[in-house]
């Protein structure tokens, strides 16, 4: 007969075969049964994708004549998920073993299960890793002989289908591959399942039996094993031979709703309409300017520097300017810096060296620089008294301008101690006259969170009348 | 995109993290799905905060994947299956997607990585810049791949080299990797976002679901049918096949920005990323003193700009290589110039040089 003329001919690729499986091993009877699943759902084969990773099942995805990737060693998943978000319309199926799926690839088969996306997991479990020579694996038994385990296996087994139910997925079912209808039966069902779905199927490996002296695995599968309809928290265990083995479907459940990705910003939106600021743009006369603010975390250093660029910007639109912030690894609490350097040219070098104006609200930094406060002879310093060391400003030149303001306490007193920096801005706005009144209002209103623009206004306004 | 009453592009302040993004959606137009499968880590997670949001209102998707591994394998899958695939990360995590990079350029995988980098080894200094992973861009996987790398050093520019990459990718089939620096990731500068043309299919790849019915694999594989064919002289027709999409393109690929007159410098100080704009604001400094200094700034750090390197190589010209490692690009100059000389100009991360100490090293030199 030609081959051609088989019922497997148009999902098989002639070309590869013959196949590099061991004679008396089964998976070929797995690979068989998933061409009857897909046959008998009618599906599109065009439409079918098939990944697998590295090991004796994972070569089903080439002699299968569909869209497949073989990947890398247990990282079948998370490939197969990746195109599944690609195209969502397509059936996706991953072939794997134990070591490639339960192994090396676990973190990704516990993953899937929260992620409960509509991938089918084959895992072929064969007890150990047969590619390579059958060394112990996730699932080999426990006293069972391998080459990296020659005296017994001292290991005890990983139950998969015990780990595929507590992860979440959606259909969970063993089989066997000495029962091939029972298995076109696991995988039509998990092909139905729309959410993630987990067979475990038990495959015989002749170097396994050989190294255990098993006569064959094959005749024991049919002996020990029953297929029962319902089936019990007492039958999920399995890790030896010599106890009955129970196949079926642990679970056939919904995948249940999810929230759409759209939902954070839904939320946000009803926080209210922002309050309207008109402010008008004009040319700044900005040649080259360098703002630090410097603080501790949590002062909102980052925002008032934010507040300063977007208002510069909001000011004069052609100035170029650049933000860098500078903190450490605690949030709050540790040193913080912004950076801004406004220009009529482009900015190279982002870095404030030497600043024109300096904003400190608090001296952390300028004590973890040994006490010197570094600003331009003729540039300004504006400084929260209720949270700086006065004495820190003694060694500056009698031409730095210096402006002093309790920020932080007249926050406290009046508002929250975190729009302290939007106090500390409308007394910058009023002394030094750089940037525009209504320019920063806009900028605060901007960046404020939703719902607090109406007091980061009401703190500026006070800075500003001081 | 952010327009004001006019119609005009309006200028929006985004740090170079979001420009990613923003680049992505200029790729993909309303016409492509971008998939961004990612893994949480300093300093590039802001990449993929926004791409949580904002990918959805493109049509893309945005999944948080366990670990980096999964992500770089995730994103092969969905090249595969014609979607602009993208991650992001830095140093520690680049390392742990080694092995999944050498596998998408085997599969011809078009996908973009970002990379942005921190003060390393290991944990280093996750909010601090760094630029030491330029060799393991090039050389961190096992065997030989083509490799693209590309290098922006403002806000600006990474929006654009992050449409090229995309281009790039779908033009050769092959990953891209983006390398930003912390300084570069985090800075905030106002850019107008350009209106650019979708980047469409390549029309030579197949697709997974377009009745193509391929089998991809990272075993070697015969070139025409894809099938594994695990022999030297498979072997010896892909591995050139592939390294040549890279090799005999280099021209069209390579970038790089000059500033000052390179054929009368005395001294030309190579960079790239951050580390230029402290190279550039310096020899604006001296641009009255006629000093015979000019600046190579490298956008395509891999492949190396070997044609231009050798042109300008000659007797007493000192290439000075500023870079924020122990000099791993110094090494490829090293590699070509045979008349000239090579200097380093290094720090070990963490900060870029001032301008001062970039004249300072000049004028020891000159």
């Amino acid at each position: 007969m030609d081959i051609s003329q088989h019922p497997y001919a148009e999902l098989l690729r002639k070309e590869m075969m013959p196949n590099i499986w061991c004679s008396g091993c089964r998976i070929g009877r797995i690979k068989n049964a998933f061409i009857e699943a897909v046959q008998h759902q009618g599906y599109n084969p065009d439409k079918c994708a098939v990944v697998s990773g590295i090991g004796c099942s994972s070569r089903i995805a080439g002699y299968l004549n569909l869209d497949g990737i073989h990947s890398t060693h247990g990282r079948a998943i998370p490939t197969a998920l990746g195109v599944k978000l690609a195209d969502p319309e397509l059936m996706v199926t991953v072939m794997g073993g134990d070591g490639d799926i339960l192994g090396i690839g676990g973190n990704h088969f516990l993953a899937l299960g929260r992620h409960g996306k509509d991938l089918n997991i084959i895992c072929m479990n064969n007890y150990g890793y047969s590619m390579t020579g059958f060394q112990h694996g996730p699932t080999t038994p426990f006293g069972a002989k391998t080459v990296t385990t020659s005296g017994g296996n001292p290991y005890a087994p990983l139950n998969p289908i015990a780990v595929a139910l507590a992860a979440g997925y959606t259909f969970v079912a063993r089989s066997t591959s000495s029962h091939p209808y029972h298995l076109v039966d696991c995988l039509v069902s998990a092909m139905n399942n729309k959410g993630p779905s987990f067979i475990e199927v038990l495959v015989p490996c002749m170097l396994f039996e050989r190294r255990n002296k098993i006569k064959s695995l094959d005749a024991l599968f049919l002996e020990k094993a029953t297929i029962k309809e319902t089936l019990s928290q007492a039958d999920i265990h399995q890790n030896a031979f010599s106890e009955e083995i129970s196949l079926g479907v642990f679970r056939d459940s919904q995948i249940p709703d999810r929230p759409a990705p759209a939902f954070a910003k839904a939320v946000k939106k009803k926080a209210g309409k922002k309050p309207r600021v008109t402010f008008k743009s004009k040319d700044s006369g900005i040649d080259y300017m360098q703002i630090r603010m410097e603080g501790t975390g949590g002062q909102g250093i980052v925002q008032g520097g934010k507040t300063m660029i977007n208002a510069a910007m909001n000011m004069d639109p052609k100035l170029n300017s650049t933000l860098i912030k500078r903190y450490g690894p605690e949030m709050k609490g540790g040193s913080c810096l912004t950076d801004i350097v406004l220009s009529s040219q482009p900015v190279d070098y982002p870095f404030v060296e030497i600043p024109d104006l300096l904003i400190m609200m608090s001296g952390l930094i300028t004590k973890e620089r040994g006490g010197k406060v570094i600003v331009n002879e003729n540039g300004t310093v504006v400084i929260d008294e209720s949270t700086v060391d006065l004495s820190l400003l003694d060694d500056l030149a009698d031409t730095v301008k210096i402006f002093k303001v309790p920020a932080t306490q007249i926050a406290r007193e009046n508002f929250r101690v975190v729009v302290a920096n939007n106090v500390m801005m409308g007394f910058v706005c009023k002394t030094t006259s750089i940037i525009d009144k209504n320019c920063i209002k806009a900028a605060i209103v901007k960046s404020a969170p939703p719902g607090t623009e109406e007091m980061n206004l009401a703190a500026f306004e006070k800075g500003y009348e001081l | 995109m952010t327009k004001d009453k006019k119609g005009d592009n309006k200028r929006v302040l985004i740090t170079g993290n979001d420009a990613v993004v923003e680049g992505l959606c200029c790729a993909a137009g309303n016409k492509r799905r971008i998939v961004y499968a990612g893994y949480p880590i300093t300093p590039a997670s802001e990449i993929a905060t926004r791409a949580s949001v904002v990918l959805a209102k493109h049509g893309g998707t945005f999944i948080q994947m366990e670990d980096e591994i999964a992500s770089i394998q995730a994103i092969s899958g969905a090249g595969l299956a014609g979607a602009i695939a993208v991650t992001a990360t830095s140093g520690p995590g680049m390392s742990l997607m080694s092995e999944g990079l050498g596998f998408a350029a085997m599969i011809e995988s078009p996908i973009i990585c970002v990379n942005v980098q921190r003060g390393a080894p290991s944990t280093g200094m996750p909010t601090w810049m760094g630029q030491g992973d330029m060799m393991q861009a090039r050389w961190g996987t096992h065997g030989d791949r083509p490799v693209i790398v590309l290098v922006p050093n403002s806000v600006e520019e990474t929006l654009l080299l992050t449409y090229e990459a995309c281009k790039l990718s779908q033009e050769y089939l092959n990953p891209v990797t983006l390398m930003l620096d912390e300084i570069i990731g985090h800075m905030e500068e106002p850019i107008s976002i350009p209106k650019l043309p979708p980047i469409p299919v390549n029309p030579d790849s197949q697709i997974i679901g377009n009745g193509h019915r391929f089998h991809r694999t990272g075993l070697t594989h015969d070139l025409e049918s894809c099938l594994p064919s695990i022999n030297p002289e498979t072997q010896e027709k892909l591995v050139r096949k592939l390294l040549d999409k890279v090799k005999k393109n280099a021209d069209k690929i390579i970038k790089y920005e000059t500033y000052g007159s390179l054929s009368e410098a005395k001294v030309i100080i190579v960079c790239y990323g951050s580390e230029s704009r402290s190279v550039k604001a310096a020899l604006k400094q001296i641009s009255g003193k006629k000093m015979k200094v000019a600046m190579l700034r490298l956008i395509t750090a891999w492949p190396t700009p070997k044609d231009l390197i050798c042109k300008l190589d000659k007797k007493d010209r000192i290439f000075l290589v500023a870079e924020i490692n122990d000099g791993q690009i110094k090494i490829e100059f090293e590699r070509y110039i045979k008349k000239g000389d090579v200097e380093g100009l290094n720090l070990m991360g963490g900060r870029i040089h001032t301008p001062g100490e970039i004249l300072e090293a000049v004028e020891r030199l000159i």
